[in-house]
Formats: C-alpha cells, sequence, structure tokens
C-alpha cells in the first residue's frame, strides 16, 4: 500500500516546538545542577505516572474526518451508482498516558502520548450491507510543562503548557502537524493514587480530561 | 491477547461518540429512475444529431445568396470538399466528412467528431457515423468514449412540416463502465420523435428498457414510457 506522508506548514512551528523542548531540558538540567548547591524542599515523590481520557478533539476531527456534504454525488455514471457509501463516523476520544518528573513542588516535565481513533463503516449502495470499516487514528507526543500552585497533601492544583506533534493516519495517506496543548486549570486529588481533572484548550482535545495516576 | 483487543474494541465502542451522519448512499429507484431519465437524453441528443446534418445538407444545396441568410452561414467553415467545421461549443471544433454526396442520398455516409451532446459535463463529445440506407431512411451509430456509451439506431422519418421533421426509430445500446454494463433498448414497437429545431428539445415518445449487469449478473433493470403530451411512466427493480 503506497503511504504518502502530508506535512502540514510546520518550518517555523517545527523551530519553535524544538527551542521549547530544548529550553525545557536546559531548564531540567539546570535546575538539577542547583540542586547540589541549593536546599529545597525535598518532593515528597520523584516520578508521577496518569492515564486519563478526554475530548473533544476538534483539530482531529477537521482533520481527519471527511465532511460527508462535501462528498460529490454520483455524476450519473454507472459505477458511481453503486460506489460503497459512508456510514456514521466515530470518534474514540484521546486516550492519554504520561510519565512526570516531579523536579520541584511546583514544576514537573510530562511527557505524554496520547492516541484518538477514528472509525467509519462503509456499506454498499447495491445491497446495504456493511463492506468495511475505515479506521484511522491520530497519534500525539506531547511534552508538557506544569506548574502547580496549591500544593496540599492531598489536593494540587495546577496549569500546564505542552508542544509537540501529532502524526495521523487516513485512507492510506499520512499527515503529520505540530500539537499545542493549553490546561489553565486541573486538580488532582489523592497521595499516593490520585484521581485528576483538567479543563484544556489546543490541538489535542478543546474540553477536558480526566483519569487516574500513581506517584512513587 | 485475544481478550485484550475484545476489552479494547468494548471500551473504543462504551466511549465513542457520533461525530458525523453517514451518507444517504444506499441505491433507491428515484437514483434508477434518474439514471434512465439520462439515458432518455442520450437518446434524444443523438438523434439532435441527425437532425443537425439534414440541416446543414439542405444549407450546402442553398444558392450562396439563400446561404446569406442562414444561421450556418459564416459558422459552418469548409476545410476542403468534403469536410466542414463548426464551432458548437465542445472543446474543439465539429468535423463532419460528407463523403461528397447528400446525406438524403441511399448509400451516403457522413461522419461527425466532437459533437457536443452526451450525457453530461463529463462527456468528452460524441462520434456519430450516419448511413443513409432508403428514402428518408438512416442507420446511426453513436460513440461517446467519455462515457462508455455507444447506440445504434435505424430511423424514418415519417412527415415533415414548417415547425419539425417526425421521426420513428429502433434503438439499442450500451454503457460499459468498470465492472458495470447497461443495455437499452426500445420496448413495444418503435419510439416517435419530433424535432422542432435547433431551440428546442422535441418531443419523444416510447417506452424503453434498462438492463444493468454487474460481472454479467442483472442487478437492476428499469422502464421508461415516455407519452407525447409529455408524461412519463418510470417503473424500476427497486420499488
Amino acid at each position: 500500500m503506497k503511504v504518502s506522508l502530508t506535512v502540514m506548514p510546520v518550518t517555523s512551528a517545527g523551530r519553535c516546538i524544538l527551542t521549547f523542548v530544548l529550553m525545557l531540558f536546559t531548564c531540567v538540567t539546570s535546575i538539577y545542577g542547583q540542586d547540589k548547591e541549593r536546599v529545597h524542599e525535598p518532593v515528597t515523590f520523584k516520578y508521577e505516572v496518569r492515564a486519563g481520557w478526554g475530548g473533544f478533539p476538534f483539530v482531529d476531527r477537521s482533520i481527519m474526518v471527511t465532511d460527508n456534504s462535501e462528498i460529490v454525488p454520483p455524476d450519473g455514471s454507472l459505477s458511481s451508482l453503486y460506489r460503497d457509501y459512508n456510514g456514521d463516523t466515530y470518534m474514540t476520544g484521546v486516550f492519554s498516558a504520561e510519565f512526570s518528573f516531579n523536579f520541584r513542588k511546583w514544576f514537573s516535565l510530562a511527557l505524554g502520548v496520547d492516541c484518538d481513533g477514528i472509525y467509519t463503516r462503509r456499506y454498499s449502495a447495491d445491497t446495504g450491507h456493511k463492506t468495511g470499516t475505515d479506521r484511522r487514528a491520530v497519534l500525539t507526543f506531547l511534552p508538557q510543562a506544569r506548574f502547580s500552585y496549591l500544593n496540599r497533601e492531598y489536593v494540587k492544583l495546577y496549569s500546564s503548557i505542552g508542544l509537540g506533534y501529532s502524526f495521523g493516519t487516513s485512507y492510506g495517506d499520512s499527515v503529520l502537524f505540530p500539537s499545542v496543548q493549553l490546561t489553565p486549570i486541573g486538580v488532582t486529588a489523592g497521595k499516593k493514587v490520585f484521581g485528576f481533572f483538567e479543563i484544556g484548550v489546543g490541538t489535542l482535545y478543546i474540553g477536558c480530561m480526566a483519569g487516574a495516576g500513581f506517584r512513587f | 491477547m485475544k481478550k485484550i483487543i475484545l476489552y479494547a474494541a468494548v471500551l473504543f465502542s462504551a466511549v465513542s461518540c457520533k461525530v458525523e451522519s453517514g451518507e444517504s448512499g444506499y441505491l433507491t429507484s428515484g437514483q434508477l429512475q434518474s439514471y434512465a431519465s439520462d439515458i432518455v437524453y442520450v437518446v434524444v441528443e443523438d438523434m439532435r444529431i441527425l437532425n443537425l446534418l439534414i440541416d446543414i445538407d439542405e444549407y450546402l444545396s442553398m444558392t450562396q445568396e439563400e446561404q446569406k441568410d442562414s444561421p450556418f452561414y459564416g459558422l459552418l467553415m469548409h476545410e476542403d470538399g468534403e469536410t466542414l467545421v463548426m464551432d458548437l461549443g465542445a472543446m474543439d471544433k465539429t468535423v463532419f466528412r460528407t463523403g461528397g454526396k447528400s446525406i438524403n442520398g441511399t448509400g451516403a455516409v457522413w461522419t461527425v467528431e466532437n459533437y457536443p451532446g452526451g450525457r453530461s459535463y463529463y462527456s468528452s463529445g460524441v462520434c456519430a457515423s450516419v448511413e443513409c440506407t432508403g428514402t428518408d431512411k438512416w442507420s446511426m451509430n453513436t460513440v461517446d468514449d467519455g462515457q462508455g456509451i455507444e447506440m445504434r439506431f435505424d430511423i424514418q422519418k415519417t412527415g415533415s412540416t414548417d415547425t419539425g421533421r417526425a421521426f420513428s426509430m429502433t434503438f439499442s445500446g450500451t454503457e460499459t463502465d468498470g465492472n458495470y454494463r447497461s443495455e437499452f433498448r426500445n420496448e413495444d414497437g418503435a419510439c416517435s420523435y419530433l424535432y422542432q429545431g435547433e431551440q428546442l428539445t422535441g418531443t419523444f415518445a416510447g417506452s424503453l428498457i434498462i438492463d444493468i449487469y454487474e460481472n454479467g449478473t442483472r442487478k437492476d433493470w428499469c422502464r421508461v414510457t415516455c407519452n407525447e403530451d409529455w408524461s412519463i411512466v418510470m417503473e424500476t427493480s427497486r420499488d
């Protein structure tokens, strides 16, 4: 199967993302390096893993889903009368998995992988029976810088910003586009095992995400 | 592994939401009727080719003074003694080859290339070959390569007035499109066509049957009956 790759205009955006990631790592290493000289309040849990589900992925929807009203109607030819047609299109929402490094009580770096599934059943115009399913997916790699401004033993409030890339497959084609996600407000509840809920806006989703995690 | 896939499928189904409604693409009687109407249109358009040739033949038999009053004057150009060209709005000019004979002469064969007929915008132009087989009798073959349509007519002119010409014809044709093929022909006797000039469509009356095949297996059919009062009755296999 021949697969072509479409790279959305990313030249300047790509440089932005690379710069952001380099800055993050520079901050991280400098903060870590400074650890040896300064005395900081110890971080209770150095690492965190979390998994969640959220939506709505508007950008994935606009890039990866065909608007059926724009499909050219049959042109009167025989084959167009009998072409397969699309059924309803569904999206799974964004499934997220993240690993965080907690450098400070107020700052952590999260490396996340997100997946959004899209599927459309196809039907025969002749019999009305299902002839197959078109399956697509968008995979996003999204490093995020997370800033906590309320740190209690069992409750944290935070905001985060992330820059990364999304890779989508669709109808034999692939598309690569930059990903930006801003979380103005998020909350975790729990100490070692926690639940989280956050409201976000960006290419990953516009809406909210919830899930659970584990600190160690 | 199978359990994991099954649980994943159940999970995805449970959390998925519909984001786009599907097309209403199931083949209906209405679509078959629309296809049949297109075939009737092709029949009528092909009959207009014959009438255009008769008009050109009349123009060529006029004196130079009479030709100046004809709508063909200045539009129909000679390329050589037996070839004429005219811009009818197709991508290329329409070419008429007369063989040096009148279209009404028994044995005469006229050919036409790039006639802007066909079913739709997607037509690349119709080619036709018309042979006079007797007094006011012709056989005509037309080919629309862009649409994969071929037709054959046997035509008899039955009358002529100031307002038009009346014809009786039998015809058959095919359309081939990938694995699909349709075969159509007149049914219950000859059909009639009244030509009323270039500006009007004319009046077609008669019955035709269309059979649609996929890989040689009959899938659908449509029967069209056009009456002289312009009423149309259609039956399809999807009624």
